[in-house]
């Protein structure tokens, strides 16, 4: 193997001075043999390294190197040559700490020579690969640091590094994952070409980070628009999640994800929140990029193994390269890359198990007192007219129905008492829990491989995720393949392609879990309710329709139709499918040192299929079949036009989307002072999603119609009785498209490394559609400036050894789809009077000042470190202003335009505005460095935000309650949650008092209805209006612990309240904290007002949307421990292994601080808590 | 270099400009559909919601809830909407809230008419004349049916000697929202409805595929007749009524419809020129109001109308519905008796008497119906208009009928409604007789003047 580590190609040219680096193995200490005679130095120390596996640096005048050294070499001292014969020949040496390396340099007169260390030098350098080939590679993100200091850099794309500063004589340590350590010495040459060489063992660990993308340019934070947000991936934390989004939680400030329960782990996209809410209707989901394009998939194809890193853009100068959709800030996914060296088989594997859900976080109301309520409620005749006017056919509860049967005799007194006693002991939570919710277990396995032959390297990955989840019968799986080559066709271009795929299957039977209701009349599960009767046979659940009057109708003819739980759990089967498809084409073409001009292409194509299918003999079917159940007058006879057998609902949808970017990048640093990169680049994206819905009758039934006769109108019964409807089969297809032809121009400039500007420009033309060429065709740009302070020749402060200044101000943008420029129709056939005729219906009315939203954000920096980087941090405030926010205006219905009667008309304009601020600090601190490592992270984000324009008037107070909804009020946060006044409960009747006119009032109607936005109470957000998280990490040799406590502070909840209505009608309701008001003197302490027989749904509305029910939902939670076990090979020991990785932990851990006395927990509210979630792993790499 | 390479982008994004406004102009959503081919306007006409107030659109219901034709109890009074309890007993103050469907929704017909105007205005007839010219004609028709109906609610009848000294209705004529609102007179009203109504002549004949939702020429004879009757016009109404009589004569007989249905007619009966639904809303909807008790006994025995209209006793059924949307459009049995009280008003009571016979022989029992006499003119329309109230009750037309008669002397009548023990009383060409424009309206259209109450 020759080596030839010295300069060559186009590097010789630039290079002034140049170090060699080689790879060494053993000890110091050992002799050398030279075959020739009078060799020269080169020839030495190729020797000295071939044989002594130790490294020979030499920074000097590479002329020097071709001198003759006179004598014969054979089996000679290496102290030897060390000593005396370099002195001859000028040269001097030293043995690096771990004497795996020698550095020679000149001595003498020379220029040469170890420079005076008074001078400070511009210096810069490329870094480039040692090959055996004659190929020339740069090398990016190779960390470069001056030895002894804290000042890094790393090399850019094109393995280009700069240091501004640095004093003569200083060291340059090149160090990079998988490439072998380098050292060069800082002359009063600028230009240094450095080749390192792969890495053959691994001498030490190299802390990596993984560089920054803001998606169209990857390399190193600095050399980026703005200030882009590296994920640390590599940190241990949460490596079990299989949904890729959940690793950045915890790992940046400002990011928040809304925890409100209803969510479930693979949504997590959409409740993702970069600093707050840009948009009123738009949507707030972060901009997803993976591997330079937009990701318009499920989030859960993406298996996290397969990533590199990702990079949040928070700020206006760093997502403006994606303009108009980058409001909502990015969040950039890069994957693995193919890899030169060293080969090698990565194979890991994750578990996790989580405890069943904990079903008593879900308050009822217990079953005695249940009781004794129905009974009171019968005694009053509050369900006399459920027995009288609707025949008997009225759905009663268990309890009720005894009370009613005993009353007509059907059963003694003495029996209906006894059942009733019997139950009092019950609680369906119980049952819940043992049928309804069972353990989740989530294993992953991942395979890949890296590898290089001649001109390709490749990189592939098979990986494989199974998980039963929380809910009995669910269970989902992915399957994910990707593959990715770069081809290096000569010095200047080079080809890459990648292909990935994933399969997911999600699968879940007839268990809706806690949220068990009856279909028709919504009546729930009452407490005393038992899945399973005392003989053990599952119990029906009559919940729309009373059992007597269910077996009259089987009795005529009619299928069963009553919902019985643990039957209706194998009754239906939901399986989603999910395949999702990308390939992706590159070339680089880098035809001038200067210059690079790249062409990537995607492809991608998700589709996507849910079946929800039951069973032929399920109640769901039987009770559709009942509905259209048709008499034949002649015969009498009942007949359905509904076939026997099974019913499944189908939806499928494809994604389908085409992107495109040619870029031109240019680099040059200008002597001393002037860096300056551009990039600047045309793009094209085109996502088309189409989706189609049917629904199929008579599965599994051979004598079924193929087709279904969905245009007659029959005559319904059972429930719909005097309603007519045709069969429903829902055959929908829809199609939507976005598209986008953008340009955008992005320069850095940086001088002396003290001060760097970049300045982004784009332009997005999309299908705004209609909307006039100049509002189509808005250019967002952004400007940042960062000055390093601490790199002024004047900064003398040595406590803080780093401090940046930075700023950034831009305009970013959002697109509704809400509505277009031109009055657009959809059509139907028929109308509701069942014409012949197409009809159509205004699906928007013409907003003619159509145009983005526009997100203007303002950030300021300080970034400082202090000496020996004990303490370092970023304090980070900013300012977002929100305008043209599409939200509707009021308009005058005499021009038309009205869409609903009972509602005011509105046209969507882009009028609103919102203003937020907040300020992200993140805090670190190296509190022990010695054996025992300790390092903790600290971060503080605040939040702030309130609607500056909106000119539809405010609604009643009504419309303000619900908290999923952006709930805009002019000076107040969407966020926002309101509740009516609360005047305590009456002393003598028990009875909920509002506000009416400025007095206690009990008319809970007019309350309820009349009262005012003005009249509301505003009690905070529900989104936190300060947050963060706190983690420590204790390091010792191979090991390290880590734990993280996150908190919430600032914000609102409201609590779910006792409602005497739905008991009586919905069998069920809330108990979340004491008992109702019994006697005077109760309200002192209760705010749960007495029990109410009169069905006044009023005045449970009153209780439960006033203040008392608002409660502060704080909260401090322990997160994670994390116990981390990471082994690299040592030198001089052979493992099997190259890299070996074990870890285990415990996650969601449980609030340790609920700030409200009612211990409500925001994160389950009333629904079943998640357990902690035990997870372990391991990684080892051959 | 820098600079060449700025130049090069620019100069690349600068010829890209010309070509993405094409690109770029395609729909986000599939369904959505612009208006600009004579499908889509035609669309637009058939969505039997807005175009002919199905659904829960619908034209005004004062005429009905402001009408003499049922008693509320209580209870009923109780549980109607404040608008409604102010329209029933002609209350001074009249707050109509934010919304009040009788105004938004006919002015959201004429908007969807206006729209397709408009749109085929960019729409070539090259090849497709006779189809352009259809769905232009009928827009027409929609139009001035919507008119018609606002301005019997807001504007104060048609006299001829005021009617271009009063205010009547703003009538939009285009679509966009840069047209300024004002309202007109009440000539100008009645002469845009006219004019809508003629430019409508040349609706498509009908084939097959035919339901009255969609304008015929009977529609607009029959609506020029009712126009012009409103009018107290009774040559031009007599003309238009006879032309809609030819077009479209038969009438069902109520012997052959079977009284044991929940509503006895059909939405496609023979006798629907033009379907029309007015917003069900307080007592102007089916099974919330009882029939006042004066009419309800006028209907005497061997009438059919008794059994087929009412049902659970004194409870309207009668709309030409199967589903019970409440009918306010165009029926040939509204035509006869337009034709009879013109032929009266001009003085033939023959021919008045002959269309009444011809039309309440087909209401009573077979054989039981003794064809009335009628001593002189007067005394025909006497009868005519008593026949006409029972006729064509709760189709929306008694308020206009009593409006017109107000103003005639001979004609002139109070009613009056006893709610709760308290007697209301609407005089004759008292101004309550016109509602006034919601306040909302107003707010949007400054300087707008308001009707006196």
């Amino acid at each position: 193997m020759e080596r030839k580590f010295w300069g060559h190609g186009p590097g010789k040219a630039i290079a002034l001075s140049w170090v060699c680096l080689i790879i060494c193995g053993n000890a110091i200490g050992q002799r050398f043999t030279v075959t020739e005679k009078n060799p020269t130095l080169r020839r030495i120390f190729e020797s000295i390294e071939e044989q002594l596996h130790i490294r020979c640096d030499f920074s000097g005048n590479s002329m020097t190197l071709d001198q003759k050294v006179i004598g014969r070499f054979s089996n000679y001292p290496l102290n030897k040559f060390l000593g005396k014969d370099l002195a001859q020949h000028g040269l001097r040496c030293e043995k690096s700490d771990s004497s795996r390396s020698i550095l020679f340099w000149e001595v003498g007169a020379a220029s040469a020579g170890i420079p005076s260390p008074h001078m400070l030098y511009h210096i810069w350098g490329i870094v480039m690969r040692a090959n055996q080939d004659s190929d020339i590679v740069f090398i990016p993100d190779v960390n470069v640091q001056i030895e002894g200091s804290n000042i890094t850099t790393h090399t850019d794309v094109h393995g280009y590094f700069r240091f501004d500063s640095v004093a003569a004589g200083s060291k340059l340590v090149f160090t990079c994952v998988n490439l072998d350590t380098a050292r060069a010495w800082v002359t009063d040459k600028q230009g240094i070409i450095v080749r390192l060489k792969n890495k053959i063992v691994n001498l030490d660990k190299v802390t990596v980070t993984p560089p920054a993308s803001n998606g169209i340019i990857e390399g190193r934070k600095k050399n980026l628009a703005g200030f882009p947000d590296v994920i640390n991936l590599s940190s241990p934390d949460r490596t079990y999640q299989s949904n890729l989004l959940n690793r950045i939680d915890y790992q940046s400030s400002g990011i928040q994800f809304m925890r409100n329960g209803k969510t479930t782990s693979n949504d997590v996209v959409n409740n993702i929140l970069i600093r707050g809410y840009s948009s009123i209707n738009a949507g707030n989901r972060p901009l997803i990029i993976l591997d330079n394009f937009v990701f318009s998939g499920d989030i859960w194809s993406i298996n996290p193994e397969d990533i590199a890193s990702m990079t949040i853009l928070k700020d206006a100068a760093s997502a403006a390269i994606w303009g108009a959709r980058a409001g909502n800030g990015v969040i950039v996914i890069t994957t693995k890359k193919a890899k030169a060296a060293p080969a090698a088989i990565t194979a890991t594997h994750t578990f996790s198990i989580q405890g069943r859900p904990d079903v008593f976080n879900y308050h009822l109301y217990p079953a005695a007192s249940q009781i004794d309520m129905e009974e009171e409620a019968y005694q009053r005749g509050y369900y006399d007219n459920y027995f009288h006017a609707n025949n008997n056919t009225a759905a009663l509860s268990p309890v009720i129905s005894i009370l009613h049967d005993a009353d007509l005799g059907l059963i003694s007194r003495q029996e209906a008492a006894n059942r009733i006693a019997s139950m009092r002991n019950y609680d369906v939570r119980r049952d819940l829990e043992r049928y309804f919710y069972q353990r989740s277990v989530e294993q992953q396995y991942t395979i890949q491989i890296s590898r290089k032959i001649s001109r390709l390297t490749y990189f592939a990955s098979l990986g494989l995720t199974r998980s039963t989840l929380g809910l009995t019968g669910s269970t989902q799986q992915r399957r994910t393949g990707r593959g990715q080559l770069t081809y290096v066709i000569n010095k200047q271009l080079s080809l890459s392609a990648s292909a990935s795929y994933a399969d997911i299957d999600y699968n879940s039977l007839g268990n809706p879990g806690f949220d068990y209701s009856s279909p028709h009349n919504g009546n729930r599960l009452p407490t005393y309710f038992r899945f399973k009767d005392s003989q053990g046979n599952p119990t029906p659940f009559y919940g729309d329709y009373s059992q007597n009057y269910m077996q009259h109708l089987v009795s005529q003819g009619y299928l069963d139709a009553t919902w019985n739980p643990l039957l209706g759990l194998h009754q239906e089967y939901n399986r989603q499918s999910i395949s999702n498809y990308i390939a992706n084409l590159g070339l680089l073409y880098t035809f001038h040192p200067e210059f690079a001009f790249e062409i990537k292409y995607q492809f991608q194509r998700q589709k996507a299929g849910v079946n929800d299918f039951h069973t032929g003999n399920s109640s769901y079917v039987n009770d559709i079949v009942d509905q259209f159940m048709q008499t034949d007058p002649a015969t009498g006879q009942h007949w359905s036009p509904i076939p026997y057998g099974g019913i499944s609902n189908i939806r499928w949808q494809t994604i389908i989307s085409n992107q495109a970017r040619a870029q031109l990048a240019y680099k040059k640093a200008w002597s001393r002072t002037h860096y300056l990169s551009t990039f600047g680049g045309v793009e094209f994206c085109n996502i088309v999603t189409t989706g189609d819905t049917s629904i199929q009758y008579g599965i599994g039934n051979a004598a079924a119609p193929a087709a279904i006769n969905d245009t007659t109108l029959y005559p319904l019964a059972l429930g719909g009785a005097g309603q007519f409807s045709a069969i429903p089969v829902k055959a929908g297809h829809d199609r939507t498209a976005d598209r986008f032809i953008s340009g955008f121009l992005t320069s850095t400039y940086n001088y002396f490394d003290r001060y760097t500007a970049s300045l982004t420009f784009r332009e997005d033309f999309a299908n705004l559609w209609g909307a006039a060429t100049n509002k189509k065709w808005t250019p967002v740009g952004a400007l940042s400036v960062i000055w390093h302070i601490s790199n002024e020749p004047f900064y003398k402060w040595r406590f803080l050894q780093q401090l940046d200044f930075r700023a950034s101000a831009g305009t970013l943008g959002n697109i509704s789809r809400q509505s277009t420029a031109y009055m657009t129709i959809s059509t139907a056939y028929g109308g509701i009077t069942g014409t012949p005729y197409m009809t159509a219906y205004t699906l928007s009315l013409p907003n003619e000042n159509l145009g983005w939203e526009k997100v203007t954000i303002y950030t300021m920096a300080v970034d400082f470190a202090t000496r020996k980087q004990i303490i370092w941090g970023t304090l980070e405030p900013y300012f977002k202003r929100s305008s043209s926010l599409m939200a509707p205006t009021p308009i005058d219905p005499t021009r038309g335009g009205i869409q609903n009667p009972g509602s005011r008309p509105y046209a969507l304009g882009n009028s609103a505005g919102m203003w937020t601020s907040g300020v992200d600090l993140t805090l670190n601190s190296r509190n022990l460095s010695s054996r025992v490592k300790w390092l903790s992270t600290l971060t503080v984000s605040t939040l702030s935000s309130r609607l500056t324009h909106y000119s539809a008037p405010a609604g009643m107070g009504k419309e303000y309650l619900d908290p999923s909804l952006p709930n805009p009020v002019l000076s107040r946060p969407i966020s926002g949650v309101y509740a009516y006044t609360w005047r305590g409960l009456d002393k003598q009747t028990g009875d909920p008092q509002g506000l009416w006119n400025g007095q206690s009032s009990k008319d809970w109607n007019t309350i309820v209805n009349n009262t005012t936005l003005g009249n509301m109470v505003y009690k905070g957000p529900s989104l936190p209006r300060v947050f963060g998280y706190f983690r420590n990490t204790f390091t010792v040799k191979d090991f390290s612990l880590s734990c993280t406590i996150s908190y919430r502070l600032g914000y609102v909840i409201r609590m779910p309240a006792f409602s005497s209505t739905d008991q009586l009608n919905n069998w069920n309701t809330y108990a979340p904290h004491g008992a109702p008001w019994q006697k005077p003197g109760d309200e002192l302490h209760t705010f749960i007002p007495s029990i109410d027989y009169s069905g006044n749904r009023f005045r449970d509305f009153l209780a439960a949307y006033s203040e008392p029910l608002v409660v502060r939902a704080d909260n401090i939670r322990a997160e994670d421990v994390i116990l981390n076990y990471e082994l690299r090979q040592l030198p001089g020991k052979k493992h099997q292994y190259q890299h070996l990785k074990v870890f285990a932990g415990v996650n969601n851990l449980g609030p340790l601080w609920i700030g409200n006395k009612f211990h409500y927990d925001a994160f389950y509210p009333e629904m079943p808590k998640e357990k902690a979630r035990v997870f372990g792993g391991i990684s080892i790499s051959f | 270099m820098q600079k060449l390479n700025t130049l090069y982008t620019f100069l690349l994004l600068f010829l890209l400009t010309a070509s993405c406004k094409k690109l770029t102009d395609v729909p986000p959503d599939e369904r959505q559909q612009r208006l600009t081919t004579l499908d889509a306007c035609q669309a637009v006409l058939d969505n039997d919601m807005v175009m002919n107030g199905y659904g829960n659109y619908g034209y005004p219901s004062m005429p009905i809830i402001s009408a003499d034709e049922y008693n509320p109890t209580m209870g009923e009074f109780d549980s109607c909407s404040l608008v409604n309890q102010q329209a029933m007993t002609w209350s001074r103050t009249f707050d109509t809230g934010d919304e009040f469907p009788d105004w938004d929704l006919p002015y959201g017909t004429v908007a969807s008419a206006n729209n397709v105007l408009s749109a085929l205005s960019n729409i070539s007839q090259t090849g497709q004349a006779a189809r352009w010219q259809g769905i232009e004609n009928s827009a027409h028709l929609y139009r001035g049916f919507a008119f018609y109906t606002l301005s019997q609610v807001f504007s104060p009848p048609y006299d001829s000697a005021t009617a271009r000294n009063t205010w009547g209705i703003p009538l939009p004529l285009t679509p966009g929202r840069n047209q300024q609102i004002v309202r007109a007179t009440v000539q100008q009203t009645y002469d845009q409805i006219l004019s809508d109504l003629r430019a409508a002549r040349n609706v498509p004949p009908k084939d097959d595929n035919w339901r009255p939702t969609r304008p015929s020429i009977t529609a607009v004879y029959a609506m020029l007749a009712r126009t012009y009757l409103s009018m107290r016009k009774y040559r031009q109404a007599l003309l238009y009524a006879d032309s809609a009589i030819q077009q479209q004569p038969d009438l069902m007989h109520f012997d052959t419809i079977p009284p044991d249905r929940i509503f006895s007619f059909y939405r496609w009966n023979p006798e629907v020129i033009f379907s029309a639904a007015y917003y069900p809303s307080g007592p102007a909807a089916i099974f919330h109001s009882h029939i006042e008790g004066g009419l309800y006994s006028s209907y005497r025995p061997g009438d059919l109308r008794k059994d087929l209209y009412f049902k659970f006793g004194d409870f309207y059924f009668g709309t030409f519905d199967e589903a019970g949307y409440c009918f306010t459009g165009l029926a040939v049995d509204e035509v006869y008796l337009d034709r009879s009280e013109c032929e009266a008003r001009l003085g033939n009571t023959t021919a008045a008497m002959a269309d009444l016979n011809y039309l309440l022989q087909t209401r009573w029992a077979n054989g039981a119906f003794t064809p009335y006499t009628a001593t002189d003119a007067d005394d025909a329309l006497k009868q005519i208009l008593a026949e006409r109230k029972k006729e064509l009750v709760f189709r929306g037309l008694r308020w206009t009928d009593l409006r017109r008669l107000n103003l005639d002397k001979k004609t002139q009548q109070s009613i009056s409604r006893t709610i709760n023990g308290i007697t209301y009383i609407l005089p004759p060409n008292d101004p309550r007789w016109t509602l006034p424009i919601p306040g909302y309206v107003l707010d949007f259209n400054p300087g707008m003047p308001q009707n006196i109450r």
